[in-house]
């Protein structure tokens, strides 16, 4: 599509004469040359993003996990989902009506909607959806583990029934991707259609799969039947596999991708000012966290979990690690989060962490942190950690884990490693849906609760504010939650990070979708 | 062989030397008095994070500069040297003793213990050390220590059958053929006849071999399968840098600099062995 | 024939020992294997049918049989994130790595042949002792640094060569082989073509620099034993121009350690594409193994573990044969020692 202009060197050549080409190297090739294609930024029928990490199992079931959930979010419809606005708003769903006790929802679907094959989206896709997730228990299952059943009155209508009260139970059904009952059984096999829908889709969203090259790229045509179809969107979208942030840069310098979240922050202002480029601030659904393993060794003692939290250097790592791309944690809630208690940044005090450390009766104190080494950001901020608790007197060996087998180190508090560094994202923006998982005991020896933290008092605010249809209440519980955890210092909370979509000049709709961290490309509106 | 003798011989004698070799012995020599000494030439703590002093340019405070974290490139680099050199002189070092070892066994021993010896060769000849590594990498977790058994798991071998070549040769010698007649056992004469004698190839293929194992040891480094943050390892310098080619150059730069001096140094000093002892010229 | 069966034997012999250090490496991994296998989405009931599946109950000699059986049909596991078996998976990265590879080894003899004999041709001179030492430096080069110092000088900073991948976004050519070279050729679609061999470039000239090294001394070497044999002194006297000699005599003597360095090399090189493909974001077999690292994917770091031995001894039984047959001299040699190492 784009390359007119080296062809005088092939035509005249030949093969032999072209592959001598490859060998006298750059020389021959210098002429010819750029890859930067020249694209006007008014209209464009293709969109590629560069997309940072594998591009992975497209099973909807996985959307726990940010990278899957990137990747089918312009498949599939949800029910409802979040507004950049942090309110719901209905997808699939046109009206719902949560019961006051809280243990059932009536809903409506919009009527006339289809799955890509053309079988209309009806209730019991809905109810299909919802029982595999309960019988495979994995991926989004964690947040709707109140569901109980789905009670069908006629293809719209359906009423969603819980076996415990959960004011959760409506936010998480953002992530809870609707599948085509009938495609998904006709191809299944033994295993609900894990090994199939791993690189198939069977949705009714905005774009459709055109093809898919696991750790390459997928590629997605707009679903020109959709019902609310926006002309707008690109034609064709494209994600692209580049792991590194130097590559997006220059791939996205030379045109080879239009659009990048990934860019290193260093990079950033080089792109602010290139008039090809729009550089798009956002606030991420994402903080980074130390979380410390409450109940055994020497972090159980919570004078040390405070002498740790007061190492570190927070203003150094927004400005430098993050280069300002982020700011210092203040609780335990991300800010783009609802609900958040009013607790001060995190600071830096070596003086009193000395002391703390001194009071704790320790010495010569070792302990052992978990970090994914792939990610520059956990690199960083290991080492930093790791330098400032020599100041103070701890040793801090560092143990570069990968992610799966962290999870699988959470299921017993033996393993479950003294200080781990994670990112961590909000299920949705609902303050309830992190505080749970996160901090109710319900939840310990499972994959998310990860400092296995117990505490009685938070575990009865929890309980009664999951439990409640009193919204003003429960935003007040929360908020003593976060204050209690605060105070326990259970969590080194470490930054709020935002992120920069570099998208080419023209482009408009890039929102912050508060439930989704990837790209939610159905927003971005090329013309 | 002592190291004693090696020196007797002409091999060192600097004077007879081409400028090119001297210059390289020289580079070898500085580079591991920089494995002994280094830290305590390193003008800062390596591993000290300052944030508010990152990405410094070289200049009169940091003469090569400071890296992402604030930390001094110049006292890394001096740090870096014994994960990187130590670590492949361990590695090689290691693969020569096995090496040597069991060569010796399968000369010693009956036809088809030398059968199953050169067999396990093939195999583990037939992994490239890379894979080894990373295959090793996620049974032990990653680390200076696994990719040290990795390159040893592959690097005995060539060892092995070096040895053994020379071994066989050294056998068939008229003095060792009279030591057998006069009824010395096997044991004696292989380590006090035969192993002293077939030795001289083996050190120079150590010397030859470092500059390989930098590079392999700083590759494995730099693909997460090496040395671990904070090492000072330089491939994992290189690795940690490389995303501030554009911003700051001098924090790749510099560590992949050093990498090819040490390799080069190791293999030029290595070749200048190698046509001395043996005579031979270099291919 | 005696020969050829003893040689063949030897491979099947390598390989099975190949197998059984991959069995051990998986024993040696600390987690259970079932859940490893049946992958993170998998419930417990799904586990224990892999377990049974797998033969994971069995004592530790039932699952080393049961390994070998699952070996035999081919199978190597799943990769626990693609889903799919690590053989599909292998056979979509393949593609990428043998261009890369073939293009490497390509260079190597475009150049390597050509400067070796030059530094022959001057023996003991100034350009012979120029040409050794840049061998010598072209070695020291470390490959992934060099990757990235070219990636950046041509790719970003002039603009010349494309920065990653194996094409350019929106050139599409059917897929046949895999090889965007060969696909784009296929199709008859020459700016394609362009587009990946310019992909190539950076990737195959940071990959064939320590190998284009090694090829020029051994040429250099080869062809200087070559030039003193009586056959070719004696020609030499009779006056035939030194070009001549080297082309008829020379080269012909050198073509034997040639095809043995190439057979070594393309070991090397697979080691060596694990540095380089991550760096130019090409998808091959290198790239697939260090995303599987990452990923703590057993299988599929295990599967292309095995998969590149088997390679290598592969490729090395090929050198073999093809000596045996170009070279009556091997033929009549007892079989001595394979390649000297498949480092890198």
């Amino acid at each position: 599509m784009n390359l007119g202009r080296s062809l005088t060197v092939t035509r005249g050549a030949g093969l032999g004469a072209a592959l001598l080409a490859v060998a006298t190297l750059t020389a021959c090739t210098a002429g010819g040359t750029t890859s930067g294609k020249s694209t006007t930024p008014a209209t464009r029928d293709m969109l590629t993003f560069g997309v940072d990490g594998t591009l992975p199992n497209l099973d909807p079931i996985l959307a726990s996990n940010s990278t899957v959930d990137q990747a089918v979010v312009p498949v599939y419809d949800a029910l409802l989902d979040f507004s950049p606005a942090n309110e719901i708003v209905g997808r699939l769903a046109e009206k719902w009506t949560v019961a006051p006790d809280a243990r059932s929802i009536a809903f409506t679907l919009r009527p006339g909607v289809a799955f890509h094959d053309g079988t209309p989206v009806t209730a019991k896709d809905v109810a299909y959806t919802l029982e595999r997730i309960k019988k495979l228990g994995v991926g989004v299952a964690e947040s709707v583990a109140a569901y109980d059943k789905t009670e069908i009155t006629d293809d719209t209508h359906f009423t969603i029934r819980l076996s415990t009260p959960s004011s959760l139970f409506l936010g998480a059904l953002s992530k809870v991707y609707i599948l085509n009952s009938k495609l998904v059984q006709a191809s299944a096999g033994s295993d609900d259609g894990q090994a199939w829908l791993a690189t198939h889709t069977a949705g009714s969203g905005p774009y459709t799969l055109a093809s898919y090259t696991p750790n390459q790229q997928i590629k997605y045509v707009r679903n020109d039947s959709y019902a609310g179809a926006d002309p707008r969107i690109a034609k064709t979208v494209v994600y692209r596999l580049l792991p590194e942030s130097a590559t997006q840069r220059d791939e996205l310098e030379s045109g080879n991708i239009d659009v990048s979240d990934g860019i290193d922050p260093i990079d950033v202002p080089a792109f602010e000012k290139n008039p090809r480029f729009e550089a798009v601030r956002l606030k991420k659904p994402q903080g980074l966290y130390v979380f410390f393993n409450t109940q055994k060794g020497a972090t159980a003692d919570k004078r040390i979990r405070e002498a740790v939290r007061l190492a570190y250097d927070y203003q150094g790592h927004a400005k430098t690690i993050l280069r300002g791309f982020g700011s210092v944690a203040a609780g335990p809630l991300p800010d783009t989060m609802g609900c958040r208690a009013d607790i001060p940044d995190a600071k830096q005090d070596l003086a009193r962490a000395k002391e703390l450390v001194a009071e704790s009766g320790q010495k010569d104190l070792k302990l052992t942190m978990a970090y994914q080494q792939i990610f520059s950001e956990h690199a960083e901020a290991a080492t930093a950690l790791q330098s400032a608790l020599k100041q103070i007197g701890i040793t801090l060996e560092l143990k570069p884990t990968a992610y799966p087998n962290y999870l699988e180190s959470l299921k017993s508090v033996d393993t479950t490693p003294q200080l781990a560094l994670l990112w961590d994202n909000p299920p949705t923006p609902d303050a309830g849906s992190l505080l749970y998982r996160t901090y109710s005991s319900k939840f310990l020896g499972s994959s998310t609760n990860y400092g296995q933290y117990k505490n009685a008092e938070v575990d009865a605010l929890l309980d009664k504010a999951v439990a409640s249809g009193d919204e003003t209440a429960r935003c007040a519980e929360y908020k003593k939650v976060q204050e209690l955890i605060e105070a326990d210092a259970a969590t080194m909370n470490i930054a709020d990070h935002e992120t920069v979509i570099i998208a080419p000049k023209g482009v408009t709709g890039i929102e912050l979708y508060p439930a989704h961290v990837g790209y939610v490309p159905q927003a971005y509106k090329v013309s | 062989m002592t190291t004693a003798a090696l020196l007797r011989r002409p091999v060192l004698r600097l004077r007879r030397m081409p400028k090119l070799d001297r210059a390289a012995f020289a580079a070898v020599g500085l580079l591991l008095l920089t494995v002994a000494f280094g830290p305590l030439l390193a003008p800062y703590d390596p591993y000290h994070v300052d944030l508010g002093q990152a990405m410094l340019p070289p200049g009169a405070e940091h003469w090569l500069g400071t890296d992402s974290s604030g930390r001094d490139v110049l006292s890394r680099v001096l740090y870096g040297a014994r994960p990187t050199i130590l670590g492949s002189l361990c590695a090689v070092g290691l693969s020569a003793v096995i090496g040597v070892t069991i060569a010796s066994l399968a000369a010693l021993g009956p036809r088809w213990v030398d059968d199953a010896i050169m067999r396990i060769c093939d195999i583990a000849l037939s992994l490239p050390i890379m894979v080894m590594a990373l295959g090793i990498s996620v049974a032990l977790g990653p680390s200076l220590r696994s990719a040290i058994i990795a390159m040893v798991l592959s690097w005995w071998p060539s060892f092995t059958r070096l040895a053994r070549a020379e071994i066989r040769t050294t056998m068939t010698s008229t003095y060792v053929e009279s030591a057998m007649i006069t009824g010395v056992s096997r044991w004696r004469l292989m380590t006090r006849h035969v192993l002293p004698n077939s030795l001289d190839s083996v050190y120079v293929q150590v010397t030859l071999e470092i500059g390989g194992a930098t590079l392999i040891m700083a590759g494995l480094s730099f693909i997460g399968a090496g040395a671990q943050p904070p090492s000072a390892e330089w491939g994992a310098m290189v690795e940690s840098g490389s995303r501030f080619l554009t911003s700051a150059w001098w924090t790749a730069v510099v560590p992949g600099a050093v990498i090819t001096l040490t390799a080069l140094a190791f293999a030029l000093a290595g070749d200048a062995l190698r046509a001395r002892t043996s005579g031979r010229e270099v291919i | 024939m005696r020969y050829l069966l003893r040689r063949l034997w030897l491979v099947v012999l390598t390989v099975w020992g190949l197998a059984t250090l991959v069995f051990f490496m998986i024993k040696a991994i600390p987690g259970d294997e079932a859940q490893s296998a049946a992958g993170i989405t998998a419930t417990p009931e799904q586990v224990e049918v892999v377990r049974e599946r797998l033969g994971l109950n069995l004592p530790l000699w039932g699952q080393y049989l049961a390994y070998l059986w699952r070996l035999l049909h081919g199978d190597l596991g799943s990769s626990i994130f693609t889903f799919r078996p690590v053989t599909a998976d292998l056979g979509g990265a393949l593609p990428a790595t043998i261009e890369l590879v073939a293009a490497a080894v390509l260079l190597n003899l475009l150049v390597g042949i050509p400067v070796g004999m030059l530094a022959a041709a001057y023996e003991r001179r100034r350009p012979d002792a120029a040409i050794r030492l840049g061998a010598i430096a072209g070695g020291a080069l470390p490959l992934f640094w060099l990757g990235l110092i070219l990636q950046h000088l041509f790719g970003a900073r002039l603009g010349l060569l494309p920065i990653s991948g194996t094409q350019s976004m929106g050139v599409e050519v059917p897929r046949v082989t895999g090889l965007a070279t060969v696909d784009s050729l296929l199709a008859g679609d020459l700016p394609a073509w362009w587009d990946a061999v310019q992909h190539l470039v950076l990737p195959a000239v940071t990959l064939s620099v320590p190998f284009v090294a090694f090829a020029v001394r051994l040429v250099r070497t080869s062809m200087i034993t070559a030039l003193e044999a009586d056959h070719v002194v004696m020609a030499r006297a009779k006056g035939a121009s030194p070009l001549r000699v080297m082309l008829q005599h020379g080269l012909r003597t050198c073509l034997g350690p040639i095809v043995t360095l190439i057979g070594m090399q393309t070991g090397w090189m697979i080691g060596a594409a694990v540095l380089i493909e991550g760096v130019f974001g090409r998808p091959g077999v290198g790239a697939y193994l260090t995303e599987a690292v990452q990923q703590k994917d057993t299988f599929a770091v295990l599967g292309v573990v095995l998969f590149t031995g088997v390679t290598v001894t592969l490729v090395n039984l090929a050198v073999d044969l093809v000596q045996l047959v170009s070279d009556p001299r091997i033929r009549a040699a007892q079989f001595g020692a394979a390649p000297l190492g498949a480092k890198a």
